[in-house]
């Protein structure tokens, strides 16, 4: 089960239909905050999330990840020019980024690699 | 029966040996024994001899004393005329005696001992005769003369009593043999009788044996003969030179139809008169082939190509002949059954005519079909097209009524058509089925979306519930899937007025290489009663007949739906209850997908995201006038340029001259050079790989399989669906348009502000996923503008960089670049707080962009929706 926090509902909704297509099941969080209760109440596999969140931001939530659920691996969204955020969100333990607005097929891939243990989870 | 007249043989030299055997030895005894009786008679008749003789010399000595005495008295000389004949007689009789008595010594000695006294006799009567005047009468009286005649009569006497005793002795010793020989020959004699009745009786008894079984062996043969005559079948048997030896009932009655008068006995001849020939031809049958003749040379054989004719009249006959070996493994005979095929053949010959017509009615139907399709789709694609393009125009609430109407009986027709093309290729076989690696649940996802608008406009809420377990990806035809899926939710939609419909996916049993998954499509219907349920699945069969005018549709849906059901091996079943609702439960087997087939999928999931960055430019390979209009509007709503060939040379003759199209649509029946023939030229003379999508109201079977063949690189059947169309286009320039980028920048680009590529590109062709992207765009993006604008009024530059920034990824999506760019700005000029004049304006220009995108993008999905 893969976990996409993005508040951008269109973002939120490419992402979940490109990685329902390739099998995977998706839970959406708009917040931090809900993706926080999210992660406390099941377990993921993998989070997807945006940097920036309303109520709490994408570093919080990576922090919290990081400390509470250090084996979810976690992927950053990131615009294209946010290069200083993405390299503080690898500071933070953050495994890998995709830039927005993302290619599917790298998305796909990027995904694919961090859940090589169980490539295809239905 | 060569057994049982040896041992007869055999029985009567025994029986002749065995006489033979014992009377030999008997008569050789008998012989022996009647040799003894001669010699003991012989003897008898001597002893009689020799006492005969004893007597004459007796009688001769007397006679001799009486003759002399007579002349001593008379003196008369008569009385000595025969004295020495006498002297000389008794003389020899007595050496007479003396021989025949040979053998008896004591007889000798008598004899030897007698002879002296004679002697003495004879010489005393010679003296008294010379003495006779003198002393003769003194010499009488002496009494000398009487005592010598008494001493000999006294020996005399004694031989003959010992000869008389011999002879007695001797007699009796015959007779005693003479019995002997008599009572052998008697037992011999009767041995002989019994041996001969013993043999008399065993030849008897054999010949008893014997006549009994040759009266079994007739039976036999006359039983086996009416085996051979009762068979229906027509039995020959001819010797070597190919005469009829023996023929049954049935072949005579055969042999009769075709020779009434008579049958012709050789079987040589019988070809000779040119009247045994090869079935159905004139050439005469030839010798060596017959069974009969291969029989005679020890093989087997059948044949059925034999036609005997005589005259008008002809028979076809199927023969079988076998040789028929002797005890000494010679062939002597062929035995051939034949029958009478003349019927069989006949009969066969009109089936296979008719089975022939079958077949080309089954073409012609096939062809009809083809036919009426086409003629009917062609015509359809411009009253669908047209109509849709009418439908957008500004028309007045009646007209729109109308519009309306002539849209959904247009697509009822078309509807229908399918379903019947459907059906006939179902019966026809020729539904054919493809084997392919398919994700089940985005094909359920797409189904839903697909599906999601015809519920909510009935205001029925339709979800989609997938087992956490259903395998990721399976192999099958997720084509016919999405088509009974189809088929059974709409169906389920229709014919629920309230409530919802569900779709329940799950893995009913997991193999190690197939899954059989269960879907269950439930609703909240009307229901079907239990009386209807079993004929449910007829074709044109329909709840009841009132549901066809208050619903609509032919009847074949669930028909269609069935059969492809259970081509794929699957089932179908349905359970419900009137006026509470139906669940329609399929089970289908699919193969599970090898890792191979995972990695293919993969690769081909990543070939149709190759981006699409460009605007395409399109041929359209068209005939007919109407339609050439739809396909060049169509196309360019989707924002591609457009060009149009009216026939297939016109299409080659544009490629010829370099013009470069990224895709070519090509209609198949055309005048002047059709779509085949300039498929093959664009490949073969032009050698270009431009790819060809043809575009044909052909729906037969096996047609999209010609084109494939012909070199084209997809099908797609008209009247088409616009993001139907779409869809195919960028599957099929997923990859080349990636390679090409670049290649043509000078291509004309689009009038349109936003660029849907990346999007199109994200679907992988789910236009629908496609629309739902615009609507979100469409909802959120004036909502955004909105607060922008207010942030803009109190100058919140915090606000409007946030707002700017997260604007600009929806918009890039959007691929309005114009808009992204100006957004960029505003963020970056609101982060250093620019000259407010300088934000005013790019705000501005952000605001202008905005409205001009949603404005265009409202009219895209307006066309979208649109099915032409």
């Amino acid at each position: 089960m893969i976990l996409i926090v993005e508040d951008d509902e269109m973002i939120l909704r490419a992402l979940e239909f490109r990685l329902k297509k390739d099998g995977y099941e998706v839970t959406a969080a708009r917040n931090g905050k809900e993706a926080i209760d999210f992660l406390k109440a099941s377990a993921f596999k993998l989070v997807i999330t945006d940097l920036m969140l309303p109520f709490v931001m994408g570093m919080e939530l990576l922090t919290y990840i990081k400390t509470n659920h250090s084996n979810v691996p976690v992927i950053v969204l990131s615009g294209a020019d946010e290069e200083t955020t993405v390299i503080d969100a690898f500071k933070l333990g953050a495994d890998d980024f995709i830039a927005k607005p993302f290619s599917p097929g790298e998305l796909s891939l990027r995904v694919k690699r961090l859940l090589v243990r169980q490539p295809y989870v239905g | 029966m060569a057994s049982g007249s040896r041992n007869l043989k055999v029985k009567i030299l025994v029986s002749l040996g065995l006489t033979l055997l014992l009377a030999l030895p008997i008569q050789l005894f008998s012989l022996e024994l009647n040799k003894d009786l001669q010699q003991t008679q012989d003897l008898v008749s001597r002893t009689h001899e020799i006492m005969l003789s004893l007597e004459d010399v007796n009688t001769e000595l007397t006679i001799l004393e009486s003759n002399i005495r007579g002349y001593v008295i008379s003196k008369n000389n008569s009385f000595l005329t025969n004295h020495s004949e006498l002297k000389y007689d008794i003389l020899a009789k007595l050496d007479t005696i003396q021989q025949l008595t040979y053998d008896n010594p004591s007889q000798q000695q008598r004899i030897a001992k007698i002879r002296p006294y004679i002697n003495a006799k004879i010489k005393f009567t010679d003296s008294i005769i010379v003495h006779a005047e003198s002393t003769g009468t003194d010499m009488i009286s002496s009494g000398y003369g009487k005592q010598l005649m008494d001493n000999i009569r006294e020996q005399l006497n004694t031989i003959e009593k010992t000869e008389t005793d011999l002879l007695q002795q001797r007699i009796e010793q015959s007779k005693d043999l003479s019995d002997y020989v008599n009572i052998i020959n008697v037992i011999t004699t009767l041995l002989i009788v019994l041996i001969i009745l013993a043999a008399v009786v065993f030849i008897f008894i054999d010949i008893n044996k014997r006549e009994k079984l040759e009266s079994e062996i007739r039976e036999n043969e006359s039983r086996l003969k009416q085996f051979f005559e009762a068979l229906p079948i027509g039995i020959t048997v001819r010797d070597a030179a190919g005469d009829l030896f023996f023929t049954n009932k049935q072949g005579r009655k055969t042999l009769q139809k075709i020779f009434p008068e008579s049958s012709l006995h050789n079987l040589q001849q019988l070809v000779k008169e040119q009247k045994v020939l090869k079935a159905g031809t004139d050439e005469l049958y030839p010798l060596e082939e017959m069974p009969v003749i291969k029989a005679l040379s020890g093989t087997s054989s059948t044949v059925d190509n034999i036609e005997i004719r005589n005259q008008d009249n002809s028979i076809l006959l199927s023969e079988t002949a076998s040789p028929v070996y002797n005890s000494k493994q010679e062939i002597v005979y062929a035995i051939a059954t034949f029958d009478d095929i003349t019927n069989r053949k006949k009969e066969e010959f009109e089936l296979k005519q008719a089975k022939q017509a079958a077949e080309d009615s089954s073409l012609a139907k096939e062809r009809f079909l083809a036919n009426m399709s086409h003629e009917i789709r062609t015509p359809m694609n411009a009253i669908l097209g047209f109509t849709n393009l009418l439908h957008r125009s500004p028309l007045d609430t009646e007209q729109q009524q109308f519009v309306e109407a002539i849209r959904s009986s247009g697509e009822n027709l078309l509807t229908i058509i399918n379903d019947i093309l459907d059906v006939s290729k179902i019966q026809a076989g020729m539904m054919q089925l493809e084997a392919i690696p398919f994700g089940l649940k985005s094909l359920f996802e797409s189904l839903q979306v697909l599906l999601q608008n015809i519920a909510r406009d009935k205001g029925l809420k339709l979800t989609v519930n997938c087992q956490e377990n259903i395998p990721w990806l399976l192999i099958g035809d997720p084509v016919r899937l999405t088509q009974i899926m189809y088929n059974l939710i709409q169906n389920a939609i229709k014919f629920t007025s309230k409530g919802g419909v569900s779709v329940d996916v799950r893995v009913k049993e997991q193999a190690q290489d197939q899954s059989w998954i269960e879907i269950s499509v439930s609703d909240t219907g009307i229901g079907i009663s239990q009386d209807k349920l079993d004929s449910i699945f007829e074709r044109f069969s329909q709840a009841t007949t009132t549901t066809t005018r208050e619903f609509g549709g032919t009847g074949l849906g669930l028909t269609i739906v069935k059969s492809l059901v259970e081509l794929q091996g699957g089932t179908i079943s349905i359970n419900s209850t009137l006026g509470k609702g139906s669940v329609f439960t399929v089970l289908i087997p699919y193969k599970n997908a090898s890792e191979d087939d995972i990695i293919l999928y993969s690769e081909q999931s990543h070939l149709e995201e190759g981006t699409i960055q460009r605007k395409l430019h399109v041929l359209v390979t068209e005939d007919n006038l109407l339609n050439q209009k739809l396909a060049f509007r169509v196309l360019s709503d989707m924002g591609f340029t457009v060009e149009i060939a009216s026939n297939g040379s016109e299409a080659v003759e544009l490629l010829k001259a370099g013009r470069h199209f990224d895709v070519v649509l090509m209609d198949i029946q055309m005048p002047v050079m059709d779509g085949y023939e300039a498929t093959t030229l664009i490949r073969e003379k032009l050698n270009m790989n431009v790819p060809i999508m043809a575009m044909t109201a052909h729906a037969m079977s096996g047609e999209k399989e010609k084109c494939l063949a012909f070199g084209m690189n997809d099908y797609l059947s008209k009247p088409f669906k616009a993001k139907e169309l779409q869809s195919k286009i960028y599957m099929l320039l997923g990859a080349d348009a990636i390679l090409l980028e670049g290649e043509h920048p000078a291509a004309v680009s689009a009038p349109a502000i936003y660029d849907l590529a990346y999007l199109m590109n994200m679907a992988g062709g789910n236009i629908d996923f496609v629309k739902e992207m615009v609507n979100l765009f469409l909802t959120h993006t004036p909502v955004e503008l909105g607060k922008l604008k207010n942030a803009m009024n109190h100058a919140d530059l915090i606000q409007v960089a946030e707002i700017a920034h997260k604007l600009k990824s929806s918009v890039g999506m959007m691929g309005i670049k114009s808009m992204e760019e100006a957004l960029k700005q505003l963020e970056q000029n609101a982060k250093v707080a620019a000259d407010p004049s300088i934000m005013a304006t790019r705000y501005e220009e952000v605001a202008l962009l905005g409205e001009k995108a949603i404005n265009e993008l409202i009219s895209w999905a307006k066309v979208s929706e649109v099915e032409v």
